[in-house]
């Protein structure tokens, strides 16, 4: 019977503590929920270490709305519509599945990723014109792609071998390059007339030869003596300049008695002396009885 | 209508051949190679300060002229099928580019300016080459800023259109 008591009790007191241990911490945690109203101070915040104790705010999400996967939310430059749905595709690549939704960003990053697809697009479906398609007419003149093309492979070493691939401002650039030869040779062509052209090439023929010739100092010093003689015959007291002063000056003239010399070799010269007749320059009959055929040139009649 | 066109052609056809008449005039030829009547009065004027026309020159001096003209008629037939299309256009844009750089003037300041700026962007690109002092380089900068302006003023009249 005393034993019956004593375990009843113990069951008795084991069950009943729990109780009460529940009601103590459920009072204790509706104290610390309760704003305080006795007017002590609130030590709450401060921690026993003397820091503060980092205040947590709660921060309440409100997801935006999104709009279907279907939406266009823009168009390339063909007209195709951009779909959210490649927007959001293009979004999870770049930040590696971070954000999946177009619509979570803010207004500016959306343009940001619209453009950017709008010139992925424009790179994979780009097409560039025909070599012989005309780029730019300048003065009415045209310029065609290949030249374009061939001077910008040749300005950026290989680089860049399309004009198309440009963007408005440098093509504007390449075709100012371009251009400047061709409103030069039209400047040119404007402004020098066939005489003077014939002179032109003449003197460039001349220089030109003169760099195959070679002109001894012995040759040099020949003329030199023969000029002096030829002054000092004419007048015995002519001052005559030092031969180092006159170095160029013989040299040119040796040089264009060598070259006229060549030239002269076996010329056939006619001469037309009777022009009285109107008609004696067309009838070739006329011409040749009224001109006299010289003889074979050998040297340069000074 | 149809004969007044025929006649305006005929006109011009007649036209066109009485001038080919009077520049045709052959004084003589060399290798075959036209010498006109108009160049060698050309050559008399000069030679003689207008004295002289190939009509009233002599025999002798007939022959002199054509035998004087002949080199240079024969340097101008073969510079031109000589000289390569490159070469003409080099000759001639050198030419016409001196004729206009000589109305150009560029004063020192100009120069100056050209040079500082020169200096400033050999620095910016760390450029090891040796720049040469202003008195050196100027006559060359100042060259290449009158031909600059030159161009400068030929693109500005250019009607460049992009497609």
């Amino acid at each position: 019977m005393k034993k019956t008591f004593l375990l009843t009790g113990f069951i008795v007191t084991l069950t009943i503590n729990p109780l009460f241990s529940d009601v103590l911490g459920n009072s204790l945690n509706n104290m610390l929920k309760q704003k305080d109203s006795s007017g002590m101070v609130n030590l709450s915040g401060i921690s026993v270490g003397g820091k503060k104790r980092p205040q947590t705010q709660r921060i309440k999400r409100i997801l935006p709305k999104t709009r279907p996967v279907t939406t266009v939310i823009g168009h390339y430059d063909d007209g195709k519509p951009v779909l959210k749905k490649e927007a959001n595709a293009y979004l999870k690549k770049v930040t590696k599945g971070k954000i999946k939704d177009l619509d979570f960003l803010p207004k500016k990053q959306r343009l940001i990723v619209l453009k950017d697809l709008q010139k992925m697009y424009a790179i994979k479906h780009f097409k560039s014109r025909v070599s012989t398609a005309v780029i730019a007419t300048v003065n009415g003149n045209p310029i065609i792609k290949r030249k374009a093309d061939n001077y910008l492979k040749s300005v950026t070493h290989g680089k860049v071998k399309d004009f198309d691939r440009l963007p408005n401002k440098q093509r504007l650039l390449v075709v100012q390059d371009l251009a400047k030869p061709m409103v030069l040779k039209e400047a040119i062509e404007n402004s020098i007339n066939e005489e003077e052209k014939e002179e032109i090439f003449k003197q460039m023929w001349i220089e030109k030869k003169k760099q195959t010739i070679t002109v001894s100092s012995e040759e040099m010093l020949a003329l030199y003596e023969l000029k002096k003689q030829k002054a000092l015959a004419a007048n015995p007291q002519a001052v005559i300049p030092h031969y180092m002063s006159l170095g160029d000056r013989l040299k040119n003239e040796i040089l264009e008695q060598k070259i006229m010399g060549n030239m002269m070799k076996d010329v056939n010269i006619t001469v037309n002396y009777d022009l009285n007749d109107t008609n004696d320059t067309i009838v070739t009959h006329e011409l040749n009885r009224s001109s006299v055929k010289l003889d074979k040139m050998t040297k340069i009649k000074e | 209508m149809v004969n007044v066109k025929k006649v305006l052609i005929l006109l011009a056809l007649g036209f066109i051949s009485s001038s080919t008449l009077v520049y045709a005039k052959t004084a003589g030829t060399v290798n075959g190679i036209k010498i006109t009547v108009k160049e060698a009065n050309k050559a008399l004027n000069l030679l003689t300060k207008g004295k002289q026309t190939w009509a009233t020159l002599p025999k002798e001096g007939k022959k002199q002229l054509i035998y004087m003209l002949a080199p240079s008629k024969l340097v101008a037939v073969t510079a031109k099928k000589q000289l390569t299309k490159k070469e003409k256009e080099g000759a001639l844009a050198s030419y016409w580019m001196q004729k206009k750089m000589s109305k150009i003037n560029i004063s020192d300041s100009e120069a100056k300016t050209a040079y500082n700026k020169m200096l400033k962007m050999a620095k910016k690109a760390k450029s090891k080459a040796k720049i040469p002092s202003f008195k050196k380089a100027k006559a060359g900068l100042k060259m290449q800023l009158a031909q600059e302006k030159v161009v400068s003023k030929l693109m500005k009249k250019a009607k460049i259109k992009i497609k």
